[in-house]
Protein backbone atom coordinates (compact mmCIF):
# COMPACT_ATOMS: atom_id res chain seq x y z
CA UNK A 1 0.00 0.00 0.00
CA UNK A 2 1.40 3.60 -0.66
CA UNK A 3 4.18 1.80 -2.24
CA UNK A 4 4.64 5.00 -4.76
CA UNK A 5 3.98 7.55 -2.11
CA UNK A 6 5.30 5.90 1.35
CA UNK A 7 4.66 9.23 3.55
CA UNK A 8 1.55 9.44 2.59
CA UNK A 9 1.45 6.04 4.08
CA UNK A 10 2.87 7.75 7.54
CA UNK A 11 0.37 10.69 7.90
CA UNK A 12 -2.80 9.01 7.35
CA UNK A 13 -1.40 6.15 10.23
CA UNK A 14 -0.56 9.17 12.17
CA UNK A 15 -4.34 10.23 11.92
CA UNK A 16 -5.91 6.81 12.15
CA UNK A 17 -3.35 6.45 15.90
CA UNK A 18 -3.99 9.63 17.37
CA UNK A 19 -8.13 9.41 16.65
CA UNK A 20 -7.24 5.96 18.44
CA UNK A 21 -5.15 7.00 21.09
CA UNK A 22 -7.54 9.71 22.09
CA UNK A 23 -10.18 6.60 22.86
CA UNK A 24 -8.01 5.41 25.02
CA UNK A 25 -6.44 8.63 26.52
CA UNK A 26 -10.09 9.33 27.76
CA UNK A 27 -10.68 5.94 29.35
CA UNK A 28 -7.54 6.59 31.06
CA UNK A 29 -8.35 9.77 32.52
CA UNK A 30 -11.46 8.17 33.39
CA UNK A 31 -9.59 5.37 35.77
CA UNK A 32 -7.29 8.46 36.77
CA UNK A 33 -4.28 6.92 34.79
CA UNK A 34 -3.02 10.67 33.99
CA UNK A 35 -0.11 10.85 31.96
CA UNK A 36 1.29 13.65 29.14
CA UNK A 37 -0.67 13.39 26.01
CA UNK A 38 1.43 14.03 23.57
CA UNK A 39 4.04 11.98 25.22
CA UNK A 40 1.55 9.07 25.19
CA UNK A 41 1.19 9.22 21.86
CA UNK A 42 4.31 8.99 20.65
CA UNK A 43 4.79 5.79 22.76
CA UNK A 44 1.64 4.03 21.53
CA UNK A 45 2.44 5.37 18.02
CA UNK A 46 6.12 3.99 18.23
CA UNK A 47 5.20 0.32 19.98
CA UNK A 48 2.74 -0.11 17.48
CA UNK A 49 4.21 0.75 14.02
CA UNK A 50 8.34 -1.01 15.43
CA UNK A 51 6.00 -4.27 16.19
CA UNK A 52 4.34 -4.28 13.01
CA UNK A 53 7.71 -3.83 11.63
CA UNK A 54 9.29 -6.80 13.33
CA UNK A 55 6.82 -8.82 12.64
CA UNK A 56 6.35 -8.26 9.46
CA UNK A 57 10.15 -8.54 9.20
CA UNK A 58 10.00 -12.10 10.43
CA UNK A 59 7.31 -13.15 8.28
CA UNK A 60 9.01 -11.55 5.32
CA UNK A 61 12.52 -13.55 6.58
CA UNK A 62 10.63 -16.96 6.52
CA UNK A 63 8.86 -15.98 3.37
CA UNK A 64 12.40 -15.49 2.06
CA UNK A 65 14.21 -18.55 3.47
CA UNK A 66 10.79 -21.19 2.37
CA UNK A 67 10.90 -19.72 -0.96
CA UNK A 68 14.48 -20.10 -1.38
CA UNK A 69 13.91 -23.83 0.21
CA UNK A 70 11.18 -24.36 -2.60
CA UNK A 71 12.95 -23.25 -5.70
CA UNK A 72 16.11 -25.50 -4.06
CA UNK A 73 13.90 -28.85 -4.34
CA UNK A 74 12.23 -28.10 -7.68
CA UNK A 75 16.11 -27.05 -8.61
CA UNK A 76 15.07 -23.69 -10.39
CA UNK A 77 16.80 -20.64 -10.67
CA UNK A 78 17.23 -18.22 -7.70
CA UNK A 79 15.27 -15.41 -7.69
CA UNK A 80 16.06 -12.40 -5.20
CA UNK A 81 12.57 -11.62 -3.30
CA UNK A 82 11.80 -7.66 -3.84
CA UNK A 83 11.48 -5.81 -0.59
CA UNK A 84 8.06 -4.33 -1.90
CA UNK A 85 6.75 -7.52 0.08
CA UNK A 86 8.34 -6.33 3.05
CA UNK A 87 6.49 -3.00 2.71
CA UNK A 88 3.45 -4.73 1.64
CA UNK A 89 3.32 -7.16 4.73
CA UNK A 90 4.36 -4.31 6.73
CA UNK A 91 1.23 -1.57 6.14
CA UNK A 92 -1.59 -4.24 5.66
CA UNK A 93 -0.30 -5.50 8.86
CA UNK A 94 -0.35 -1.91 10.50
CA UNK A 95 -3.97 -1.18 9.11
CA UNK A 96 -4.66 -4.57 10.75
CA UNK A 97 -3.24 -4.18 13.75
CA UNK A 98 -5.20 -0.55 14.45
CA UNK A 99 -8.57 -2.17 13.26
CA UNK A 100 -7.99 -4.85 16.27
CA UNK A 101 -7.17 -2.28 18.50
CA UNK A 102 -10.51 -0.02 17.48
CA UNK A 103 -12.31 -3.27 17.33
CA UNK A 104 -11.62 -3.85 21.14
CA UNK A 105 -11.73 -0.51 22.53
CA UNK A 106 -15.20 0.43 20.90
CA UNK A 107 -16.23 -3.47 22.50
CA UNK A 108 -18.70 -3.17 25.18
CA UNK B 1 5.20 2.86 -18.07
CA UNK B 2 6.63 3.50 -14.31
CA UNK B 3 4.50 6.23 -13.50
CA UNK B 4 1.22 4.76 -14.79
CA UNK B 5 2.34 1.21 -12.48
CA UNK B 6 2.77 3.94 -9.34
CA UNK B 7 -0.32 6.32 -10.25
CA UNK B 8 -2.36 2.39 -10.36
CA UNK B 9 -0.96 1.65 -6.94
CA UNK B 10 -1.89 4.67 -5.35
CA UNK B 11 -5.32 4.71 -6.41
CA UNK B 12 -5.73 1.21 -5.38
CA UNK B 13 -4.13 1.93 -1.72
CA UNK B 14 -6.67 4.59 -1.50
CA UNK B 15 -9.89 2.68 -2.27
CA UNK B 16 -8.10 0.15 -0.05
CA UNK B 17 -7.49 2.89 3.06
CA UNK B 18 -11.37 4.15 2.03
CA UNK B 19 -12.97 1.26 2.51
CA UNK B 20 -10.76 0.25 6.21
CA UNK B 21 -12.06 3.62 6.90
CA UNK B 22 -15.76 3.36 6.53
CA UNK B 23 -15.66 0.02 7.76
CA UNK B 24 -14.02 1.20 10.75
CA UNK B 25 -16.66 4.34 11.12
CA UNK B 26 -19.54 1.75 10.37
CA UNK B 27 -18.42 0.02 13.39
CA UNK B 28 -18.10 3.06 15.88
CA UNK B 29 -21.92 4.09 14.65
CA UNK B 30 -23.32 0.41 14.91
CA UNK B 31 -21.66 0.25 18.33
CA UNK B 32 -23.51 3.10 19.55
CA UNK B 33 -26.78 1.74 18.45
CA UNK B 34 -26.53 -1.82 19.09
CA UNK B 35 -25.98 -1.48 22.72
CA UNK B 36 -29.07 -1.20 24.77
CA UNK B 37 -29.05 0.54 28.02
CA UNK B 38 -30.19 -2.19 29.96
CA UNK B 39 -27.46 -4.39 28.65
CA UNK B 40 -24.46 -1.44 29.53
CA UNK B 41 -26.03 -0.92 32.84
CA UNK B 42 -26.37 -4.82 33.61
CA UNK B 43 -22.46 -5.33 32.85
CA UNK B 44 -21.03 -1.94 34.85
CA UNK B 45 -23.43 -3.20 38.12
CA UNK B 46 -21.66 -6.49 37.64
CA UNK B 47 -18.06 -5.37 37.83
CA UNK B 48 -19.36 -2.80 40.26
CA UNK B 49 -20.65 -5.82 42.65
CA UNK B 50 -17.09 -7.64 41.60
CA UNK B 51 -15.44 -4.62 42.94
CA UNK B 52 -13.85 -4.30 39.11
CA UNK B 53 -13.73 -0.75 39.59
CA UNK B 54 -11.50 -0.09 36.60
CA UNK B 55 -13.98 -1.91 34.01
CA UNK B 56 -17.12 -0.69 35.85
CA UNK B 57 -16.51 2.88 35.23
CA UNK B 58 -16.26 2.43 31.59
CA UNK B 59 -19.91 0.27 32.05
CA UNK B 60 -21.26 4.15 33.96
CA UNK B 61 -19.65 6.42 31.81
CA UNK B 62 -21.65 5.06 28.57
CA UNK B 63 -24.95 4.03 30.73
CA UNK B 64 -24.59 7.92 31.45
CA UNK B 65 -23.94 8.55 27.88
CA UNK B 66 -27.12 6.77 26.81
CA UNK B 67 -29.05 9.27 29.04
CA UNK B 68 -29.53 6.63 31.90
CA UNK B 69 -31.09 9.84 35.01
CA UNK B 70 -30.97 7.03 37.63
CA UNK B 71 -29.67 7.82 40.99
CA UNK B 72 -28.49 4.47 41.92
CA UNK B 73 -26.38 4.62 38.47
CA UNK B 74 -24.89 8.49 39.58
CA UNK B 75 -23.65 7.22 43.25
CA UNK B 76 -22.20 3.05 41.68
CA UNK B 77 -20.61 5.55 39.33
CA UNK B 78 -19.24 8.27 41.95
CA UNK B 79 -18.02 5.48 44.48
CA UNK B 80 -16.29 3.60 41.48
CA UNK B 81 -14.13 7.06 40.47
CA UNK B 82 -13.91 7.39 44.34
CA UNK B 83 -12.31 3.63 44.34
CA UNK B 84 -9.84 4.75 41.38
CA UNK B 85 -8.92 7.89 43.74
CA UNK B 86 -11.10 10.14 40.47
CA UNK B 87 -11.80 12.79 43.00
CA UNK B 88 -12.88 15.24 40.88
CA UNK B 89 -15.38 13.16 38.52
CA UNK B 90 -16.76 11.41 42.05
CA UNK B 91 -17.11 14.83 43.46
CA UNK B 92 -19.41 16.07 40.49
CA UNK B 93 -21.04 13.24 40.80
CA UNK B 94 -22.05 13.46 44.22
CA UNK B 95 -23.25 16.56 43.83
CA UNK B 96 -25.46 15.43 41.04
CA UNK B 97 -26.80 12.73 43.52
CA UNK B 98 -27.37 15.30 46.31
CA UNK B 99 -29.46 17.82 43.39
CA UNK B 100 -31.31 14.96 42.70
CA UNK B 101 -31.97 13.80 46.15
CA UNK B 102 -31.45 16.66 49.05
CA UNK B 103 -33.38 14.76 51.59
CA UNK B 104 -31.20 11.59 52.06
CA UNK B 105 -28.48 13.07 54.87
CA UNK B 106 -26.25 9.88 53.71
CA UNK B 107 -25.60 11.90 50.37
CA UNK B 108 -23.97 14.75 51.98
CA UNK B 109 -22.58 12.47 54.22
CA UNK B 110 -21.20 10.71 51.39
CA UNK B 111 -20.27 14.19 48.81
CA UNK B 112 -18.73 15.78 52.27
CA UNK B 113 -16.59 12.61 52.78
CA UNK B 114 -15.30 12.52 49.28
CA UNK B 115 -14.28 16.49 49.81
CA UNK B 116 -12.31 15.83 53.15
CA UNK B 117 -10.26 12.52 51.21
CA UNK B 118 -9.04 15.28 48.35
CA UNK B 119 -9.00 17.88 51.35
CA UNK B 120 -6.62 15.49 53.20
CA UNK B 121 -4.46 14.76 49.96
CA UNK B 122 -4.47 18.38 48.54
CA UNK B 123 -4.29 19.75 52.38
CA UNK B 124 -6.62 22.24 50.24
CA UNK B 125 -7.96 24.53 53.72
CA UNK B 126 -11.36 25.26 50.91
CA UNK B 127 -12.36 21.76 50.60
CA UNK B 128 -12.63 21.27 54.13
CA UNK B 129 -15.22 24.14 54.64
CA UNK B 130 -16.81 22.83 51.64
CA UNK B 131 -17.10 19.61 53.49
CA UNK B 132 -18.30 21.11 56.61
CA UNK B 133 -21.40 22.52 54.94
CA UNK B 134 -22.11 19.78 53.28
CA UNK B 135 -22.16 17.87 56.83
CA UNK B 136 -24.52 20.53 58.30
CA UNK B 137 -26.70 20.30 55.70
CA UNK B 138 -26.80 16.66 56.50
CA UNK B 139 -26.59 17.24 60.62
CA UNK B 140 -29.88 19.34 60.25
CA UNK B 141 -31.47 15.95 57.99
CA UNK B 142 -30.35 14.15 60.84
CA UNK B 143 -29.14 15.07 63.76
CA UNK B 144 -28.81 11.60 65.07
CA UNK B 145 -26.19 10.09 63.10
CA UNK B 146 -22.17 10.06 64.92
CA UNK B 147 -19.96 9.75 61.96
CA UNK B 148 -21.28 13.29 61.10
CA UNK B 149 -20.29 14.83 64.16
CA UNK B 150 -16.93 13.05 63.58
CA UNK B 151 -16.27 13.96 60.41
CA UNK B 152 -17.70 17.82 60.66
CA UNK B 153 -14.75 17.90 63.78
CA UNK B 154 -12.25 16.10 61.43
CA UNK B 155 -12.49 19.29 59.16
CA UNK B 156 -12.92 21.32 61.37
CA UNK B 157 -9.88 19.80 63.62
CA UNK B 158 -7.79 20.40 59.98
CA UNK B 159 -8.57 23.90 59.46
CA UNK B 160 -7.36 24.63 63.36
CA UNK B 161 -10.94 26.19 63.77
CA UNK B 162 -11.41 24.17 67.39
CA UNK B 163 -14.00 26.66 68.65
CA UNK B 164 -16.60 25.14 65.75
CA UNK B 165 -15.27 21.12 66.38
CA UNK B 166 -16.30 22.20 70.32
CA UNK B 167 -19.72 23.15 69.02
CA UNK B 168 -20.49 20.21 67.29
CA UNK B 169 -18.85 17.72 69.70
CA UNK B 170 -21.26 19.64 72.41
CA UNK B 171 -24.33 19.29 70.19
CA UNK B 172 -23.53 15.44 69.78
CA UNK B 173 -23.16 15.51 73.63
CA UNK B 174 -26.92 17.20 74.24
CA UNK B 175 -28.53 14.69 71.95
CA UNK B 176 -27.70 12.39 74.40
CA UNK B 177 -27.65 9.20 71.45
CA UNK B 178 -23.79 8.93 71.73
CA UNK B 179 -21.30 7.49 73.96
CA UNK B 180 -20.19 10.74 75.92
CA UNK B 181 -17.10 9.79 76.87
CA UNK B 182 -15.83 9.26 73.43
CA UNK B 183 -16.71 12.73 72.44
CA UNK B 184 -15.91 14.23 75.79
CA UNK B 185 -12.42 12.73 75.26
CA UNK B 186 -12.12 14.20 71.31
CA UNK B 187 -13.23 17.79 72.94
CA UNK B 188 -10.11 17.15 75.70
CA UNK B 189 -8.46 16.21 72.35
CA UNK B 190 -9.15 19.89 70.82
CA UNK B 191 -7.64 21.62 73.94
CA UNK B 192 -4.68 19.66 74.35
CA UNK B 193 -3.60 20.28 70.14
CA UNK B 194 -4.43 24.40 71.13
CA UNK B 195 -1.90 23.72 74.44
CA UNK B 196 -4.59 24.06 76.74
CA UNK B 197 -3.90 21.57 79.05
CA UNK B 198 -5.76 22.09 82.25
CA UNK B 199 -9.05 22.16 79.55
CA UNK B 200 -8.14 19.51 78.17
CA UNK B 201 -7.26 17.83 81.45
CA UNK B 202 -10.57 18.81 83.00
CA UNK B 203 -12.22 16.83 79.56
CA UNK B 204 -10.70 13.69 79.76
CA UNK B 205 -11.47 13.65 83.39
CA UNK B 206 -15.22 13.69 82.40
CA UNK B 207 -14.60 10.96 79.98
CA UNK B 208 -13.28 8.93 82.40
CA UNK B 209 -15.92 10.22 85.35
CA UNK B 210 -18.86 8.99 82.29
CA UNK B 211 -17.44 5.98 81.27
CA UNK B 212 -14.58 4.75 84.10
CA UNK B 213 -13.85 1.58 81.22
CA UNK B 214 -13.11 4.59 78.46
CA UNK B 215 -9.53 3.55 78.78
CA UNK B 216 -8.04 5.93 76.21
CA UNK B 217 -9.28 8.68 78.57
CA UNK B 218 -6.43 7.42 81.32
CA UNK B 219 -3.98 6.76 78.28
CA UNK B 220 -4.69 10.66 77.12
CA UNK B 221 -4.33 12.02 80.92
CA UNK B 222 -1.09 10.01 81.05
CA UNK B 223 0.18 11.85 77.97
CA UNK B 224 -0.71 15.39 79.16
CA UNK B 225 1.54 14.45 82.39
CA UNK B 226 4.19 13.44 80.50
CA UNK B 227 4.30 16.52 78.43
CA UNK B 228 4.28 18.55 81.64
CA UNK B 229 7.42 16.65 82.29
CA UNK B 230 5.45 14.13 85.49
CA UNK B 231 6.26 11.11 85.09
CA UNK B 232 5.61 9.64 87.88
CA UNK B 233 2.17 10.65 87.60
CA UNK B 234 2.16 9.57 84.31
CA UNK B 235 3.49 6.33 84.70
CA UNK B 236 0.27 5.49 87.25
CA UNK B 237 -2.09 6.85 84.58
CA UNK B 238 -0.61 4.54 81.77
CA UNK B 239 -0.65 2.09 84.53
CA UNK B 240 -4.29 2.90 84.94
CA UNK B 241 -5.17 2.52 81.37
CA UNK B 242 -3.72 -1.03 81.07
CA UNK B 243 -5.60 -1.83 83.95
CA UNK B 244 -8.94 -1.25 82.20
CA UNK B 245 -7.48 -2.96 78.93
CA UNK B 246 -5.07 -5.64 79.34
CA UNK B 247 -4.56 -5.55 75.43
CA UNK B 248 -3.66 -1.73 75.27
CA UNK B 249 -0.21 -2.11 73.90
CA UNK B 250 0.53 2.00 73.45
CA UNK B 251 0.12 1.69 77.41
CA UNK B 252 2.97 -0.62 78.11
CA UNK B 253 4.80 0.96 74.92
CA UNK B 254 4.35 4.47 77.05
CA UNK B 255 5.52 2.52 80.75
CA UNK B 256 8.42 1.34 79.00
CA UNK B 257 9.45 4.57 77.28
CA UNK B 258 9.76 6.27 80.12
CA UNK B 259 11.38 3.69 82.34
CA UNK B 260 14.31 3.73 79.31
CA UNK B 261 14.69 7.21 79.08
CA UNK B 262 15.36 7.04 82.72
CA UNK B 263 17.76 4.76 82.04
CA UNK B 264 15.77 2.28 84.47
CA UNK B 265 16.50 -0.72 81.99
CA UNK B 266 15.08 -3.80 83.93
CA UNK B 267 11.90 -2.10 84.68
CA UNK B 268 11.55 -0.51 80.62
CA UNK B 269 12.80 -4.67 79.56
CA UNK B 270 10.17 -6.12 81.69
CA UNK B 271 7.31 -4.19 80.16
CA UNK B 272 8.88 -4.02 76.81
CA UNK B 273 7.99 -8.09 76.91
CA UNK B 274 4.85 -7.49 78.28
CA UNK B 275 4.11 -5.56 75.20
CA UNK B 276 5.30 -7.85 73.08
CA UNK B 277 3.25 -10.60 74.11
CA UNK B 278 0.60 -8.34 72.60
CA UNK B 279 2.15 -7.75 69.40
CA UNK B 280 5.66 -8.99 68.59
CA UNK B 281 6.17 -7.11 65.10
CA UNK B 282 5.62 -3.64 66.78
CA UNK B 283 9.02 -2.12 66.03
CA UNK B 284 9.02 0.61 68.77
CA UNK B 285 8.77 -2.41 71.18
CA UNK B 286 11.51 -4.28 69.87
CA UNK B 287 13.75 -0.84 69.73
CA UNK B 288 13.41 -0.39 73.14
CA UNK B 289 13.69 -3.95 74.28
CA UNK B 290 17.01 -4.37 72.25
CA UNK B 291 18.29 -1.21 73.43
CA UNK B 292 17.64 -1.99 77.18
CA UNK B 293 18.70 -5.62 76.43
CA UNK B 294 21.83 -4.14 75.17
CA UNK B 295 22.73 -1.65 78.23
CA UNK B 296 21.98 -4.67 80.55
CA UNK B 297 24.87 -6.35 78.65
CA UNK B 298 22.97 -9.15 76.91
CA UNK B 299 24.28 -7.24 73.49
CA UNK B 300 23.83 -10.25 71.40
CA UNK B 301 19.94 -10.87 71.88
CA UNK B 302 19.30 -6.33 72.44
CA UNK B 303 20.91 -6.77 68.61
CA UNK B 304 18.56 -8.83 67.56
CA UNK B 305 15.70 -7.30 68.70
CA UNK B 306 17.59 -4.22 66.93
CA UNK B 307 17.83 -6.10 63.81
CA UNK B 308 14.20 -6.79 63.82
CA UNK B 309 12.76 -3.54 64.75
CA UNK B 310 15.20 -1.72 61.71
CA UNK B 311 13.25 -4.56 59.48
CA UNK B 312 10.33 -2.94 59.78
CA UNK B 313 11.36 0.18 59.19
CA UNK B 314 12.20 1.67 62.93
CA UNK B 315 14.55 4.66 62.30
CA UNK B 316 15.99 5.36 65.68
CA UNK B 317 16.88 1.37 65.76
CA UNK B 318 18.42 2.00 62.36
CA UNK B 319 20.15 4.54 63.63
CA UNK B 320 21.20 2.66 67.04
CA UNK B 321 22.53 -0.16 64.44
CA UNK B 322 24.83 2.34 62.78
CA UNK B 323 25.96 3.88 65.90
CA UNK B 324 26.94 0.55 67.61
CA UNK B 325 28.38 -0.95 64.43
CA UNK B 326 30.73 2.08 64.03
CA UNK B 327 31.80 1.31 68.05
Amino acid sequence: MFYSKKYLFFILVTIMIIVLYSFIYSFLELVNINFNFILGFFTFYIVILLSCFLVSLGVFTIFKYGHRLILFIFRKKYKNLSLKILWYLFTYLTYITIFIIFFKITEY
Amino acid sequence: MLKKRADTNLKNSIIFTLFFLSLATGLYFFRIFYYSKDYILERANYYFFDEKYFFAVRYFDKAIKLKTLDIEVYKDYAQSLLKLENYDLAIKYFKLVVELDPFDFENYYALANILYTKACNTNNRKLFLQACQYLKEAINLNPNSEKLYLLIGLCYRRCSLYNEVRLFYNKALVSQKFNKASFYNLIGNTFRQEGLNQNALDYYQKAKESDPLFFIAYYNIGDIYFHLRDFAQALSWYKKSIEVNKEFIAGYLKIAGIYYQDNRFESSKDWALEALKINPNNPKVNYILGMSLYYLNEKEKGLKYLKYAANYGDSEAMLSLKTINLE
